[in-house]
């Protein structure tokens, strides 16, 4: 069921006018059940990969927790016997005995998410490499629903009980609740066990408040995916599709199309994702905070995909770049190195790291890989450069200007917009070839010629577009000036709110871009 | 005073509901196709809820009966009270549930049903499905009559794709279906958007205009002549209730010669109305016992009557009703002559504006309703404002849109319509069939869902050239002869394709060098073992396309090529 | 303490490291800063920082990264 179809909508009314119509203690539970449920509608096989996934960290994260409890014990009672090298030494033994629990639960688990993801995308290469005429046959593979998100977040829970930061949950099935919690199964975000825990398995009181704003943000979410994003793929597709026809400033147009529909697409699920559990008075961590917004890629990496990007950040790139031989290693290149870079050194080898894993996690292809990498490069290079930013502002003192600011944004839209081009076009040196023709072969009549109205896109199309693009500007604008819209629709008097979520409701319900003559494309995160 | 404070924001929030729900039933309302010009055979099947008298006889079926039979003049003539319950591409089973829905309002004594529709043996098009469909109030009749006709999904041999069929859902809100038409909304959409005008008279659908018939192109080859199970199961049905509710059933096949009525056909229906002790009336040997000229009594080249035709068929039909059944003269009854009464004179009056529009501009302009009823202007008028908001974005595109189309002819303003309704239909281009069985013709090898363009250079001047517009308002079929080779194709969005391919005498060879007048052992030894035979023909498919070999006295007597889409 | 607000001004000469009181809140100190921090730190104090102890609260003002330092130490 994918968030934009009818079965969706009315397995979601369903769920939350029974989620308070039953009895408080049952609401847990039958989150449960909905959420199976869920799952096994899509394909009932998944739930067995699920299902082994929760079975295989809750059992490890109670043998790591009991080894630590053991630990404390053993420590408080023999507190005056042990002296200090002893009672290293025992820590450092049950330390070894808890990361053993803890690697063997890591392997297993993303051995299940390679296994199922990347067999193909290896044996592929591997195809090419020994025997490259023939033509290579994929193995059929499952590709469990939503894999990587929640793989991702179980292994976020039992990283956090080994660390001694989370209490492990006895509860499997309030556990399988956490990994399987259905609004965000298909594309997140990930979240936090400590975060998401209290509201997740608390007693939930019908509040007109809650469910009426929760209900607006799933109204916006749809707003944005199904008005805006689902319209524009047509012309991106059509773009992207035919490079031969669609070279030079179509490539333009098309990267700016692809970033305004990415951008509808991802915020809008996570909106509808959110806006669910709100209404359920469940709170899910914010995963955007205007993205488009940033003055620089670091910053956008901050404010995009938020939960993904602090996921990577505290288990792999604080854990590589703090560990012994790195530090060794931050040591030498300290001493023998210019004294900048010298200092960097460590930090860029985690960075780059945490950025070929993020590049393999959006998808088996090199394409992902190279924009993976080409967000570290990018990133390195404008770290590298900021001494010589520095002396360029204190000269030009241009960075005090308003419009200085807008630079920098546009700035970073064009590069993350160009960046992505790889996960468009899906083909490392076609990308290469089309960013290319953007420099060499750039038209300015295609904006004039109507050729892009050929693109599977009409006048009335581009007016809604123009519209939609209007619309989100503002209640970004809003956001980023600290108002909170949904709050203050509330407020106002007359049912306003009410009135505006009709309204929305039947704006989407004319001008989305769903049914027969529109392809019920998947979110594009979905795949990830 | 808490309570009266709860009783009155519960009210508030009713209000909003109510309110919102009419804003939103009124959008609904908006969106959906109006047929109220061009197009109007989907407003047809609606306008029967609002008959005030029952009727004697009831017929149903496709455009054979509500274009060839003018219901007043059976009036007019004989004081029958007739309705004809029919629509455009009106299939077996729409017909049975039309039927069935007609029931529910009175018990007529005669029900006609025209056969032709039996040819089809499975659901055939979205748009039609609409039209039929849309316009039934809503009753288990309906509900089973949508699960009949809804086209399944299917998968595309070619590409493995699956094309998407209709969903159920979608007549219950038709929103869902017809949302896109928000930027194709027309000045009839907003004037139509609660009360429709009457486009037929009782059911009959009136053209004046008058266009000879000419030479119809030689009839297709079938593979099998058996009408499908499918047809004959409602057939059945339809019999049965029939029966059961005392009515007599009368099965005709109406006076027009096209769509082409084969001899087989003809014989299984006069089989099947004597096991069901029915009568069954096929018009066309009877064309000049009726008094047609088919030269000037059609307007669409013999496919239809005009209304000196339809008049002439209802003179001639109406005398064999009273003759063969207990009918009553109504013309007496003062009720009825009164209602009727009205009923002629708008039927004059739309004669006239008929006529007038010949005179004027040497066509029928408006082939819109007739205007009988005053749209209530002030109650549009609200919605209007309600709706405003809404559309004030999108106004200024439209109107000029609107503006634009109006200036075009009505032949092209009915295409537009037609693409209107079919445009959205999950029917992708057709793939050429290059690795089935080809024919060369002419030195160009013809595959099956060809665009027939790209290979008309290269064939050269046809002998003989047909077309005509398809039933169905989908363009036009046409067919080109080549010799003894014969070329039919069908369009999609306006390009033509290859339907299929026959071979009709011994002047040419297959590819494979089979000939006609060849014994049937030279067939299986240059095709090999068939895919599937019967007593008249063997066939053969390979990747999409069929090549079929008819067969008399074990000589091969003609050859075609087709799609197998088309079995 | 002295020597790790010397550490922590040579990272951004420009901040009052006494006196700020929400570093990773106010994104004064970002990730990189971060990890430079602690290898200087494991330098200077020998004391390593393990990963479960970068957590914002640890981090956020030097008096609370020196009490991290100290306890660690003392562990």
């Amino acid at each position: 069921m994918l968030f934009n179809s009818l079965p969706f909508v009315c397995y979601l009314i369903l769920t939350l006018v029974l989620f308070y119509v039953i009895p408080k203690k049952a609401q847990w539970p039958f989150l449960l059940v909905a959420s199976y449920a869920f799952y096994a509608i899509a394909d009932w096989r998944y739930l067995v990969f699920i299902a082994t996934t929760t079975v295989s960290v809750y059992l490890v994260a109670r043998k790591v927790e009991k080894i630590n409890l053991e630990q404390k014990e053993y420590i408080k009672l023999h507190k005056s016997e042990l002296t200090k090298e002893e009672k290293q030494k025992y820590k450092n033994k049950m330390k070894a005995k808890r990361w053993k629990w803890l690697l063997l639960c890591l392997f297993f688990n993303l051995g299940i998410l390679a296994v199922t993801k990347y067999t193909n995308f290896v044996l592929h290469n591997v195809h090419n490499i020994i025997n490259d005429a023939a033509e290579f046959k994929p193995v059929d593979m499952i590709v469990p629903l939503g894999i990587s998100f929640y793989t991702f977040q179980s292994l976020g829970y039992i990283i956090d009980v080994y660390r001694g930061k989370q209490e492990a949950q006895k509860n499997i099935f309030k556990f399988a609740l956490f990994v399987s919690f259905f609004p965000q199964l298909a594309q997140g975000p990930i979240s936090r066990y400590g975060d998401l825990a209290p509201t997740l398995f608390a007693e939930h009181r019908f509040e007109r408040k809650t469910v009426t704003s929760g209900v607006m943000r799933i109204l916006w979410g749809y707003f944005k995916k199904v008005v805006i994003a689902d319209r524009l793929i047509t012309g991106v597709t059509t773009l992207i599709g035919n490079t031969d026809e669609y070279s030079g400033a179509f490539v333009f147009v098309a990267m700016l199309f692809y970033a305004f529909q990415l951008y509808c697409d991802f915020t809008g699920g996570i909106d509808i994702t959110i806006g669910i559990a709100e209404a359920m008075g469940i709170k899910v961590a914010e995963n955007f905070n205007l993205p488009y917004f940033s003055k620089n890629i670091k910053e956008y990496w901050n404010r995009w995909h938020i939960t993904m990007g602090t996921w990577f950040t505290d288990y792999i790139f604080y854990p590589i770049s703090v560990c012994g031989p790195m530090l060794k290693l931050s040591k030498w290149s300290r001493e023998h190195l210019p004294k900048g870079i010298g200092k960097r050194v460590t930090v860029y080898l985690a960075s780059f790291a945490v950025w070929l894993t993020t590049g393999i996690w959006h998808g088996a292809a090199w394409n992902f890989i190279v924009w993976g990498l080409m967000n570290f490069v990018v990133i390195m290079v404008s770290q590298e450069l900021e001494p010589l930013y520095a002396k360029f502002h204190k000269k030009v003192h241009i960075k005090e200007k308003a419009f200085y600011g807008v630079f920098e944004i546009v700035r970073t839209i064009l590069l993350m917009s160009a960046i992505r081009m790889f996960d468009c076009y899906r083909d490392v040196p076609m990308t290469f070839k089309m960013v290319g023709t953007m420099f060499t072969d750039f038209d300015f009549s295609v904006f004039t010629n109507g050729e892009l109205l050929n693109i599977g896109l009409t006048t009335a199309d581009y007016a809604i577009l123009l519209i939609g693009f209007a619309v989100v500007l503002a209640v970004s604008l809003f956001k980023l000036h600290g108002v909170d819209v949904r709050e203050r629709l509330y407020n106002k008097p007359f049912g306003c709110c009410y009135h505006i979520m009709a309204a929305l409701q039947i704006v989407i319900l004319v001008y989305g871009a769903y049914g027969v003559g529109y392809d019920p494309s998947q979110f594009i995160y979905t795949q990830f | 005073m808490k309570h009266r404070f709860k009783f009155k924001k519960l009210a508030f929030a009713a209000l909003i509901l109510v309110f919102w729900l009419f804003v939103l039933f009124s959008v609904q309302c908006l969106i959906v196709p109006k047929y109220q010009t061009g197009i109007v055979e989907g407003s047809m099947i609606e306008e029967y809820y609002d008959e005030e008298l029952d009727h004697e006889v009831i017929m149903v079926g496709d455009c054979e009966v509500y274009e060839n039979i003018s219901t007043i003049e059976l009036w007019k003539e004989y004081g029958i009270t007739s309705y004809i319950r029919g629509s455009a591409q009106q299939l077996t089973w729409h017909s049975y549930y039309l039927l069935e829905d007609t029931l529910r309002y009175e018990t007529p004594k005669v029900v006609v049903f025209n056969v032709l529709a039996l040819k089809y043996n499975e659901p055939q098009s979205e748009a039609y499905n609409r039209m039929t469909l849309d316009g039934m109030r809503w009753s288990s009749s309906k509900v089973n009559a949508i699960k009949a006709s809804m086209i399944k999904d299917s998968v595309d041999k070619e590409t493995g794709k699956v094309k998407e069929g209709e969903n159920f859902i979608d007549y219950v809100f038709p929103m869902f279906r017809y949302h896109s038409r928000w930027s194709e909304l027309s000045a009839d959409d907003f004037k139509h958007i609660y009360t429709k005008n009457k486009v037929t008279h009782n059911g009959y659908y009136m053209r004046v205009d008058s266009k000879a018939q000419e030479d119809f192109p030689p009839p297709e080859l079938l593979y099998d002549y058996k009408f499908g199970d499918n047809a004959m199961k409602y057939l059945q049905m339809m019999t049965d209730l029939c029966k059961e509710k005392g009515i007599e059933l009368v099965l005709i096949k109406a006076p027009t010669e096209e769509p082409y009525w084969y001899d087989q056909w003809d014989s299984q229906m006069v089989k099947f109305a004597e096991e069901n002790e029915l009568s069954y009336i096929n018009f066309i040997p009877l064309q000049d016992e009726i008094g047609l000229d088919m030269s000037v009594d059609t307007y669409d080249k013999g496919l239809h009557l005009n209304l000196s035709g339809a008049e002439k068929f209802a003179d001639y039909f109406g005398k064999w009703l009273v003759e063969n059944h207990d009918l009553t003269d109504y013309r007496e009854n003062p009720e009825y002559s009164e209602v009727w009464q009205e009923k002629v004179e708008d039927y004059e009056k739309a004669k006239e504006a008929q006529f007038k529009e010949i005179a004027e501009y040497g066509k029928i302009v408006s082939l819109g309703p007739i205007e009988t009823k005053e749209n209530s202007i002030v109650k549009n008028l609200i919605v209007l404002a309600v709706l405003a908001a809404l559309c004030l974005t999108l106004v200024a595109c439209n109107t000029s849109s609107t503006t634009e189309e109006s200036v075009n002819s009505t032949s092209s303003e009915a295409a537009q319509t037609s693409e209107t309704v079919s445009k959205n239909e999950p029917a992708g281009t057709p793939v050429a069939k290059n690795n089935g069985y080809v024919m060369a013709v002419n030195g160009v090898n013809v595959s099956i869902d060809a665009p027939m363009a790209s290979l008309l250079e290269g064939l050269g001047e046809p002998t003989k050239y047909y077309e005509s517009e398809s039933c169905a308002f989908q363009g036009l079929d046409k067919v080109y002869t080549y010799g003894s080779v014969i070329i039919r194709t069908y369009p999609i969005d306006g390009v033509d394709y290859v339907l299929n391919i026959e071979l009709k005498d011994d002047t040419v060879t297959t590819v494979e060098g089979l000939a006609i007048g060849d014994a049937k052992s030279k067939v299986t030894s240059l095709y090999g073992e068939p895919t599937d035979s019967n007593d008249s023909a063997v066939r053969y498919v390979k990747n999409g396309s069929v090549l079929t070999v008819f067969l008399t006295d074990g000589v091969v007597s003609a050859i075609s090529y087709s799609s197998e889409d088309s079995i | 303490m002295n020597e790790l607000l010397e550490i922590l001004s040579e990272l951004h000469p420009d901040v009052d490291f006494e006196a700020e009181e929400n570093l990773v809140g106010d994104k004064i100190l970002d990730s990189l800063d971060i990890v430079s921090l602690i290898s200087e730190i494991d330098d200077k104090f020998d004391v390593t920082i393990p990963p479960e102890e970068i957590i914002p609260e640890n981090f956020n003002s030097a008096k609370a990264l020196y009490a991290l330092i100290c306890r660690l130490d003392e562990e």
